[in-house]
């Protein structure tokens, strides 16, 4: 037996989850769908669609805090925030591709509750924080059928434990969230790319190197090898490009510093291009599309990474965060990434043998597992989806 | 506030606990001598003492390990404790624990400039992982005010801030990574050089939890490279509201400061009087705005706030010339505390945060309540988040005003609660607030709580009486009450 359940309001979520615990059954939370390939395959024949919870509720642009229903769509966030001069500067993982069209977001596909579920951030990372750093207040219905909160509405918190975080990129397996409130930022009145083209790739990643370690604040630090940036429309050639953001004097200065550091000539992007061009970044499409392959998202210490490449024989990958984040197609259907420090996600799995993330020391997952069953004792809530186990 | 009552069988442990612990660390790890725990017996939280049974200061983790495995084995309980400046009494000692010391553990063992981060042991200070690195033009960036003398363990534990963490974020936005030993002296890495980990976020949930969890033994923070100039504006208005305005209009034009601190004007008058700064001492409010970055940007930026705070009839405006000016601008929201303890005997130093537009409601009620308990406040605020720190002025000497003191801080955190904000924004809740959190958390939520304290530490022997105003066995908090058949169907559309 299989059953689609959608409940509209609080108490009926939790008499599912109260159903779903008397009965141990097992269930797959979906938000808007648009991230059910991440993860491991949650053995659930009973879905509990969440999209009900939907709605900005609070919305105080002075105070920079957002509050909305769980199943609110990403199409409605970015255009309230938009209409304000004011967006997520984690520019969260949009598998869909959808904000490469439509730039102000207003068709992106997913919802708040898949975004923070996830937790995947996009190229701003280093510079404004990630996806976590972001999240103030969490509701929701635990795997006990009990509803609960945690953080607040307001910037500075330290009341009781973080839970907010750990909810974020936790895969819907500690509690089914109905309402989040997040921190926004108001959107850099400006914005550039500087794009150094026909550099080797040690080359490349000397140039971000030295531009995360300039006071210029960059925002963006990525390296195409040819094919990438072939896809991505640019040159015929690697590239590493640079974004700047910020008013228009201080974008200014900071080109012109940043070019006399480099020493090279470059060419500036702006405009739609240069921002569907993040957004081509941000989800990985400009490596090829082709599903037989496995792929990787790895984050690694940035001065690792001329290492890394050196021993992984990758034929297609691209760097960003200046070196602290790595996508990689798998070069054989066997392949997993071995960083020396640092750890992977599977973002695109060809066989369900593969690890969605890298697997943890021992100690740190078994401390995950009495996490989980602290908030779902009998493993009802995306079950083995993060961990594979549990 | 009550502390959890001694428990005998734990006492009677007391000379086996110092044998083992004798016979497995070197005698300078230990401190036995009542004398020399007197020094322990508080910390930065006014009005509340207690001796531990000991103090172990251990040298090394491996050392912390072996503790912590001899408590376990002994049913010991322990108090991490890194400088003591906690001010809500996270580091208050128990009666039937020992005081686990984290400040001999002040090495710097790595400082690596190409993935921008330091690692460093749990008792190095703040100070120091910016005076490391300073050389090279970078700096760590939550700024305590006591950042001389806190420890990154104690600022992981109660997830710390700054006067710049509107713009740089708090401890947690800016650690990489953290060791970790376990109730049962196991010891775990999490993350490391790099960003975003996989799996839970341990990082996110162990920072602020309050030394209730873990020891941190040892943390990868991230280092930001100095930004080539800060200005430091000071700004006065007539009034609180005006000041509130020209906040909300700041961040409304786009602008994130590196800091913004207002003052009201009983504690710019105490500071004034305190430093002679000459600071504008008819004013109802004023502000200090830094902003940094580039010359250029910041050049810009400058005008832009100028001009807002003209728009919101400022009455005064003076803006720094050079470091020496900014510093001295700065000066006076520093000695603050200083200031307001030299008008006073004693003073408790308030927490709570609320939603920025309720501020001059706040600060109102504030004033009708200092009325109703006779005791003077004066109000230093973290304008730009929302975080106040009122300061109570009282005398602990005269009989019954201590008490008085933190009724009237109850109600200030009450309110601002009620107003949408939270009990605490950087301090912690640790004894000082533990019996106000049910004013914002729900059974339910204090339960959830705790069973994830269960999860790490089954017997609560860790930092026990600290952040939970009822401690339920993790036994009793495991069951479940929803029941097979008990339940109603969901009446739901199903296909
Ligand atoms: C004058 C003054 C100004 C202050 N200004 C600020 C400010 O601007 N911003 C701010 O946020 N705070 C401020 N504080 C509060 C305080 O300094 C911070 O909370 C600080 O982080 C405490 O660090 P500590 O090393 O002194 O920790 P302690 O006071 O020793 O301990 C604090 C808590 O951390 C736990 N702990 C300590 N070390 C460890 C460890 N290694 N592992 C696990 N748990 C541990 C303890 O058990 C306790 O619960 C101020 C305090 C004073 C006295």
């Amino acid at each position: 037996m299989s059953s689609y359940m959608k409940p509209a309001n609080l108490s009926q979520l939790q008499d599912c989850l109260a159903w779903a615990v008397s009965s141990e059954t097992p269930v797959s939370l979906i938000g808007g769908n648009s991230r059910a390939s991440l993860g491991h395959t949650v053995p659930a024949s009973h879905t509990l669609d969440m999209s009900h919870f939907s709605g900005i509720e609070l919305y105080q642009p002075e105070e920079l805090v957002l509050t909305a229903g769980a199943g609110t769509p990403m199409s409605e966030i970015y255009s309230a925030l938009h209409e304000q001069g004011q967006y997520l500067p984690f520019t969260p993982f949009h598998p869909d591709r959808t904000l490469e069209a439509d730039i102000s977001g207003t068709q992106a596909a997913g919802t708040l509750g898949g975004m923070i579920a996830t937790g995947i951030a996009g190229a701003r990372r280093p510079h404004t924080g990630s996806v976590r750093d972001y999240i103030l207040g969490v509701e929701g219905v635990t795997g006990r059928a009990a509803p609960f909160k945690a953080g607040g509405r307001v910037v500075k918190n330290v009341t009781g434990y973080d839970l907010p975080k750990l909810m974020t990129g936790s895969f819907g397996t500690l509690a089914a969230l109905t309402r989040i409130t997040i921190k926004v930022l108001p959107k850099p009145t400006l914005s550039r790319t500087l794009m150094f083209a026909g550099l080797d790739q040690q080359a490349g990643i000397d140039a971000l190197h030295q531009a995360s370690l300039s006071n210029c604040e960059p925002t963006g630090l990525t390296y195409l090898p040819t094919d990438c940036a072939a896809r991505a429309g640019l040159e015929d050639s690697n590239v590493a490009l640079i974004r700047l953001e910020g008013t228009e004097a201080s974008v200014q200065d900071r080109t012109e510093a940043l070019i006399r550091l480099i020493g090279k000539s470059c060419e500036v992007l702006t405009g739609e291009t240069e921002e569907t061009l993040w957004h081509q970044i941000t989800s990985a499409s400009v490596l090829p599309a082709a599903s037989q392959q496995s792929l990787w998202r790895i984050t690694l210490p940035p001065s690792e990474v001329t290492d890394f490449l050196n021993t992984s024989s990758l034929q297609h990958y691209y760097i960003c965060w200046g070196g602290g984040l790595i996508w990689a197609l798998a070069p054989d259907e066997n392949w997993r990434p071995q960083p020396r420090s640092g750890t992977a996600m599977a973002i695109r799995r060809t066989r369900d043998e593969i690890p969605f993330i890298l697997p943890p020391s021992a100690g740190i997952k078994a401390l995950a597992k009495r996490l989980k069953e602290s908030f779902d004792p009998t493993g009802i809530l995306n079950p083995g989806k993060l961990y594979g186990d549990f | 506030m009550l502390m959890p009552k001694p428990e005998k069988d734990v006492l009677d442990q007391y000379p086996l606990l110092i044998a083992r612990l004798q016979e497995s660390l070197p005698a300078e790890s230990l401190v036995l001598d009542q004398d020399a725990l007197a020094a322990f017996d508080s910390d930065a939280l006014a009005g509340y003492h207690q001796k531990p049974m000991l103090v172990v200061l251990p040298g090394s983790t491996e050392e912390v390990a072996v503790t912590l495995k001899i408590c376990r084995d002994l049913n010991i309980k322990i108090v991490p404790r890194g400088g003591g400046t906690s001010l809500s009494g996270g580091a208050l000692p128990l009666a039937d624990g020992i005081v686990l010391g984290l400040s001999r553990l002040n090495k710097v063992k790595d400082i690596d400039y190409a993935n921008r981060c330091v690692v460093v042991e749990p008792g190095v200070t703040n100070q120091r992982i910016t005076d490391v690195v300073a050389g090279n033009g970078f700096y760590y960036a939550p700024d305590p005010s006591s950042q001389i003398a806190c420890t990154i363990g104690g600022n992981i534990a109660e997830n710390s801030g700054g006067v710049h963490c509107l713009k740089y974020g708090l401890t947690t936005n800016n650690i990489l990574g953290l060791e970790l030993v376990t109730i049962d002296g196991d010891i775990l890495q999490f993350g490391g050089k790099f960003m975003d980990d996989t799996g839970y976020d341990f990082l996110g949930l162990l920072t602020g939890s309050e030394g209730l969890l873990g020891i941190i033994t040892e943390v990868t923070v991230r280092i930001l490279k100095k930004p080539e100039v800060a200005k430091a504006m000071l700004v006065a208005f007539s009034c609180v509201e005006d000041g509130g305005r020209f906040v909300g209009d700041v961040i409304g034009a786009g602008i994130i400061p590196a800091g913004m601190e207002m003052m009201d004007s009983f504690a710019l008058t105490a500071v004034d009087n305190y430093c002679q700064l000459g600071y504008p001492k008819d004013a109802g409010a004023m502000l200090i705005v830094e902003l940094d970055g580039r010359r250029a940007e910041v050049d810009d930026l400058i005008q832009t706030v100028e001009a807002i705070a003209n728009t919101n009839n400022a009455t005064n405006i003076r803006i720094s010339r050079d470091d020496q000016e900014r510093e001295t601008i700065w000066r006076g929201r520093k000695a603050a505390f200083p200031a307001v303890g030299s008008l006073s005997q004693d003073y408790l130093c308030m927490d709570g945060t609320i939603p920025r537009h309720t501020l001059p409601d706040v600060l109102n009620a504030m004033k009708e309540m200092s009325k109703k308990y006779g005791l003077d406040v004066a109000n230093v605020f973290h304008a730009g988040d929302g975080n106040l720190h009122p300061l109570i002025m009282y005398n602990a000497s005269i009989a019954g005003e201590q008490a008085k003191a933190e009724a009237f801080g109850a109600d200030i955190l009450k309110l601002c609660v009620e107003v949408g904000g939270v009990l605490t924004g950087e301090h912690g809740v640790g004894v000082e607030k533990r019996d106000l959190m049910e004013t914002m958390f729900t059974d339910e939520d204090l339960k959830q709580q705790q069973r994830i304290k269960c999860a790490f530490d089954p017997n609560h022997r860790l930092n026990p009486g600290k952040v939970f105003p009822t401690l339920h066995r993790c036994a009793e908090l495991g069951h479940m009450h929803v029941h097979k058949g008990s339940v109603k169907f969901p009446d739901l559309p199903r296909f």
